[in-house]
């Protein structure tokens, strides 16, 4: 009987004209989306390359002595991400770099182009073309499951059979979902096609995975949307309370509780003004009284080593100061990211956003390398270093005076360790996103489970 | 029309009384209450930043010495209506330096934000009411005809003697009456909460542009209400207007207008701002040849001066031989032929450096222009969108629209500038007083004449212009009515003859 | 065979929609249920159909209790709703089908389809329109003719004769004799007196809920039923 009710309801939404709307208007969407991802991947590629090439040429101009190399800001940025067809999540308005040299890494810099008038241009990747219209297309589909059947007689004429109301369930939950799911395959097919033919574009078998994969997502978010609008329409008898009902819902998960993250976020992590940074870390430097000196000794005096000494300290202070800063940052978002959460949309734009290695995420994956990459790079220099019998192995952040006191042997510019960004591996990916995949199955269980006892109370006549 | 009364208190009677409208006004309110308090809250931050960079800012102005050192901050209040229609208020800069050396150009000042809090949506109301109340418009009317056909009360309303206008009319008054009603109330508790606020100072121009802020809005539920009313008329079952309603909101509200903005920033090139930086770059190296050309021709061959530079230019430039040539700043005590050459340079070269200046500004103002080549075709392939329409009237009105928040805001600016620079004209300050305060009898080569005064002009010490007669800037008061209005009611007027076609032709009669 | 034992249903708000019904129907018969709005005609059928639970009593579809084995009374039973749309956007013979499988007919054939629709009364060149350009009458047939090809051994229906006109109600009719002839169940309500004098093998009445009489054919067929049923009407309070 399922089988019966499942064909009876893909042939009702298909045959009718707002199908062919929708389903036209989800394939336009999803071919936009590919072709201008293909140009902008490919300007950002090229920005990126300049970015990166220049900071080569300045580690290949500067290794030919060491103390010009331990002075030199890298300025290294991640690259535009493959899989940002399927979420941009804001990039366009994120940092995206980071200038390093021996002693600290700076705050979050931007190295793109940002030129556009839009700045702020609201995307049109998979993920908005799922929460914002695949999930309206949902509500078409699912908010008269059973109030508008009913309405119209033809549930009284259906349980007049030998047909459980578990069946009837099941056929229509699965009916609605393949009608949704079908359009979302159709066009994400279509894309990925566009994408391999794009010369541009390579796709690697692990983006392969993240793209099954957050299909996969996809399809539970679809599901999720589908019993919402299901178990709404057993709440009621009038077709057209259960859609005020699904269309208040759907604001309030696609627009209100995303906006109140961001009050949230503000409000449980106050960020510091840099203004005010800057005037404590000032205060707090010349408490640790100067040693100023400009002499161009080259034996480590009791002032040198004072002068390091201070440099030092200085160095400490700042790092920590911006390294809270910075963990501060990350803190406010995420707070507003936790809280944004209760939306089971927001759950799967990050999920997405994490799968497409994106935006934030990107960004986090990022800083977490550099750091490592950082340590590193420091290790190598103070190697080198250690390697030159006539330096003093002090180096410190005073750039005039380390010169007399370590190494300027040059390094050959291929053993200078250099900052490669790694994307996430698949397993890494679901890894990361395991709790997000977990609520969106529990909103699913929760969602089907209320659908079914809402319905087995549900009066038919 | 003497039933018109009649239908008119029946139908919106009907429209308010529904669940469906009890449903979208606890809606609207919601989202208002929630929405106005964050952007207090946020401008409540902008206004406080304000507050300590001007009283920073004229501090430093009031502690300049000389006229090269003397900047006039300009800082831009957070404006009020920014609360409604929040535009490029934020967005573009909110500082503008007026000083010799400096470009009149929007700079930011104190980065507060967290740039990764871009990811969450910043909503104002004008964004409300184009996402919730359009939404809510469609809701209400979209079954009303299907549905009275439907229960077959069409029939009966027709048995009298109605004519199609008058039902026509009362329909669309209805709902436009019912539809203010949560608009009104935003609005109302909107400016209560804003009026509430201590920090925020609000004039009668305030008042009068928030009533043209509500008026365009009810222009723009009126779109949705005339579309409604079509999509009703033309779909033979209420539900499947509903659902055509909808999908028709969905397409104007974020299919169409996503789709314009994001293919046209993506694949329409501007100049980038590399090339921008890359071209100023040149010009100022040009000035710079000259600038070393002029200080290789006049200085003095060889002389050595002693040097008590208080503070140097940022207009420096290196020479063939790696010396640091810039212009004279602020200058303490040192000899008489190196003031000398100063005061000669400055009469020569700050004429060239202003025409350079010049040129900067214009080939700014080519890149802003260049840069708008996008927006005016995603205006001109939305000019059919009522919520960008909506959009730009209110930015318009409230006076946060790129063309009065940056560019007016820069054109009266340079405009200031030129004022300042006569008003240091007037003091003849292109001369010796551009850089230094030490009196012109009192000039030497000998270090030694200077004992007795060479406290009065050090760092701690130096004395300061007097800047009591300083001409003030003027801030920006224009109000242009924009040309998007027209098109909305341009559109309303079209709205009006198609649908008032189809009532004509109106079936009465269920399928 | 249909049959009920005390048949009551109180409804929460106190309403007592059916008082100890006791009916029995047997094959190749035709009952009639008469009686005003409210009187408890539709609240018997949804009782038969597991719609609502009885507040006591039961209700026997062939000798199976349709409270505790619902799924395996309703293979036995056939309805013909009163105001139903179908699906508009399916054809004649789509909702057909559909409703066939769903009642266990899953073998049948587009001629099979076309033959029942042509049995209810329905031209052919409606076969395969969309039931949102047909009339009521015509969605009546379709209605009827779901129910007849399930092929059930009763046949319950809410009146059905409702907005007819006299032709397709006289279709009915004839239709109805057939089936009670392959001796099935037929269980009407229904305000029709005229075709209950038509039709019925026994009439009941009912009031406020209760069966207040019943008569077979013979009985009523020498009395004039229309004022045997307007008197017992009169004595409606409402």
């Amino acid at each position: 009987m399922i089988k019966v009710i499942f064909i009876k309801e893909v042939r009702s939404h298909i045959s009718s004209n707002k199908m062919i709307i929708a389903y036209a208007i989800i394939l336009t969407l999803f071919i936009a989306n590919s072709l201008i991802f293909i140009k902008d991947f490919k300007d950002s590629r090229i920005q990126h390359q300049k970015i990166v090439t220049d900071n080569l040429e300045a580690i290949k101009k500067n290794s030919g002595n060491l103390w010009n190399l331990t002075f030199t800001d890298q300025k290294l940025a991640y690259p535009p991400s493959v899989l940002g067809f399927m979420s941009e999540a804001w990039e366009k308005n994120l940092p995206n770099g980071i200038k390093l040299n021996f002693f600290t890494t700076s705050n979050p810099e931007y190295y793109k182009k940002e030129d556009s008038f839009f700045s702020e241009s609201e995307a049109l990747d998979w993920n908005n073309i799922l929460i914002l219209f695949v999930s309206f297309i949902c509500i078409f589909f699912s908010y008269d499951a059973f109030s508008g059947e009913k309405v119209e007689g033809t549930l009284k004429l259906m349980m007049s059979n030998s047909v459980s109301r578990t069946h009837i369930i099941l056929g229509k939950y699965l009916g609605i979902c393949f009608v949704t799911l079908l359009p979302l395959l159709a066009g994400a097919i279509m894309s990925s096609i566009i994408l391999l033919l794009s010369p541009v574009i390579q796709l690697s078998w692990n983006h392969f995975f993240d793209i099954i994969y957050y299909l996969f997502a996809a399809s539970l978010f679809i599901s999720l949307n589908v019993c919402i609008g299901m178990l709404l329409s057993t709440l009621t008898s009038r077709p057209i309370v259960s859609l005020s009902f699904v269309i208040l819902v759907w604001i309030v998960f696609s627009i209100v509780i995303p906006g109140i993250g961001w009050v949230i976020a503000k409000k449980t992590v106050p960020i510091e003004s840099l203004n005010s940074i800057n005037d404590k870390l000032s205060i707090e430097t010349k408490a640790l009284g100067g040693s100023f000196w400009n002499g161009h000794w080259k034996t480590p005096t009791p002032e040198v080593l004072a002068n390091k000494n201070y440099f030092d300290k200085v160095d400490e202070i700042v790092n920590k100061t911006w390294n809270d800063y910075r963990n501060s940052l990350f803190n406010q978002v995420n707070s507003g990211i936790a809280f944004s959460k209760i939306s089971p949309f927001q759950v799967f734009r990050f999920l997405g956003d994490k799968v497409a290695d994106n935006g934030f995420p990107r960004y986090n994956n990022f800083y977490n390398q550099l750091k490592n990459y950082h340590q590193t790079y420091r290790d190598f220099i103070i190697l080198k270093d250690k390697g030159d019998q006539q330096s003093h192995h002090l180096i410190w952040a005073n750039e005039y005076c380390t010169s007399g006191f370590m190494s300027k042997k040059s390094v050959s510019y291929e053993e200078v360790p250099k900052f490669e960004y790694k994307i996430p591996f698949f397993v890494q990916t679901i890894n990361a996103t395991k709790w997000e995949l977990l609520i969106l199955l529990l909103w699913n269980m929760i969602l089907f489970t209320g659908v079914s006892f809402a319905f087995i109370r549900y009066d038919v006549r | 029309m003497k039933n018109f009364k009649i239908l008119l208190i029946h139908e919106f009677l009907q429209q308010v009384k529904s669940f469906k409208f009890t449903l979208m006004v606890a809606l609207s309110l919601i989202v208002t209450v929630f929405t106005v308090y964050v952007q207090v809250t946020d401008f409540k931050e902008r206004f406080q930043n304000y507050e300590a960079e001007t009283l920073k800012a004229s501090d430093e102005a009031m502690k300049a010495g000389t006229f090269a050192e003397l900047h006039v901050p300009v800082i831009i209040p957070p404006n009020p209506l920014s609360i409604f229609s929040k535009g490029f208020d934020e967005k573009a800069g909110n500082k503008i330096t007026i000083s010799v050396e400096d470009l009149p150009e929007l700079e930011i000042v104190a980065q507060k934000n967290n740039p990764f809090m871009a990811i969450f949506v910043n909503f104002d109301i004008t964004s409300i009411i184009k996402i919730i109340l359009s939404l809510m418009a469609i809701f209400l009317i979209a079954d009303t005809i299907a549905g009275e056909r439907e229960e077959q009360t069409l029939k009966v309303i027709f048995i009298n003697r109605v004519t199609r206008l008058e039902f026509f009319m009362a329909k669309y008054s209805a709902a436009l009456v019912a539809i203010s009603i949560p608009l009104f109330i935003m609005f109302l508790f909107s400016s209560l909460y804003i009026t509430l606020q201590p920090f925020i100072q609000l004039s009668t121009i305030f008042w009068i542009k928030l009533l043209l802020i509500f008026l365009s809005s009810l222009g723009f539920l009126s779109v949705f209400i005339f579309i409604g009313l079509w999509i009703s008329i033309k779909t033979p079952s209420s539900a499947q207007a509903m659902i055509y309603g909808l999908l028709v909101w969905m397409v104007i509200v974020f299919i169409y207008p996503r789709l314009v903005t994001y293919t046209v920033s993506k694949v329409v090139d501007v100049p980038s701002s590399e090339k921008l930086k890359t071209d100023i770059d040149r010009i100022y190296n040009e000035f710079g040849d000259k600038l070393v050309e002029d200080h290789e021709k006049n200085y003095p061959k060889g002389k050595l001066y002693f040097n008590n530079t208080i503070e140097s230019s940022k207009i420096g430039f290196m020479n063939k031989d790696n010396w640091w040539i810039s212009l004279p700043y602020k200058v303490g005590i040192t000899s008489k032929f190196k003031l000398e050459f100063d005061a000669g340079q400055v009469k020569r070269m700050i004429p060239v450096l202003l025409e350079y200046q010049n040129r900067m500004m214009d080939t700014y103002n080519n890149y802003r222009n260049n840069q708008l080549k996008q927006k005016k075709i995603a205006s001109w392939l939305q000019v059919f969108i009522p919520g960008f329409l909506l959009d730009e009237t209110a930015k318009s009105i409230a006076g946060t629209s790129y063309d009065i928040r940056v560019l007016s805001l820069l054109k009266k600016a340079r405009q200031n500038r030129s004022i300042y620079i006569n008003y240091i004209k007037s003091k003849n300050g292109f001369g010796p007083k551009y850089f230094t305060q030490i009196p012109q009898d009192i000039w030497s080569d000998n270090s030694k004449d200077y004992n007795s005064v060479i406290d009065k002009y050090s760092w701690d010490n130096y004395p300061r212009l007097n800047l009591t007669d300083i001409p003030k800037f003027q801030p920006v008061e224009k109000f242009k009515v924009p040309l998007e209005l027209f098109f909305m009611l341009l559109i309303n007027l079209v709205l009006l003859l198609i649908v008032n076609k189809a009532f004509i032709s109106l079936r009465v009669e269920k399928n | 065979m249909l049959q009920t034992q005390n048949l009551t249903k109180r409804y929460e708000d106190g309403n007592l929609a059916l008082d100890s019904l006791n009916l029995e129907i047997k094959e190749g018969e035709i009952f009639f249920l008469l009686g005003a709005n409210g009187a408890g005609k539709t609240t018997t059928i949804n009782l038969f159909l597991n719609f609502i639970e009885p507040t006591s009593g039961t209700a026997f579809i062939n000798g199976i209790d349709v409270n505790k084995d619902p799924l395996d009374s309703k293979k036995h039973v056939s309805f013909v709703s009163e105001n139903v749309m179908l699906y508009g956007n399916f054809s004649a013979r789509q909702n057909l089908d559909f409703f066939a499988k769903l009642g266990g007919k899953a073998n049948l054939t587009k001629a099979d389809y076309y033959t029942m629709l042509r049995k209810v009364g329905l031209q052919d060149d409606f076969f395969e329109k969309k039931l949102k350009t047909f009339s009521k009458g015509m969605r009546q047939k379709v209605g009827l003719a779901i129910a007849l090809i399930k092929d059930a051994t009763n046949i319950l229906l809410d009146e059905p004769t409702s907005g007819l006109d006299p032709k397709a109600a006289a279709e009915l009719i004839v239709l109805l004799k057939e089936q009670r002839n392959q001796g099935k169940t037929i269980f009407m309500c229904t305000h029709d007196i005229f075709r209950a004098k038509e039709l019925a093998d026994r009439v009941g009445i009912m009031k406020e809920g209760r069966l207040v009489m019943v008569k077979n054919r013979d009985e009523f067929l020498k009395e004039d039923l229309e004022k045997v049923y307007l008197d017992y009407m009169q004595e409606v309070v409402i």
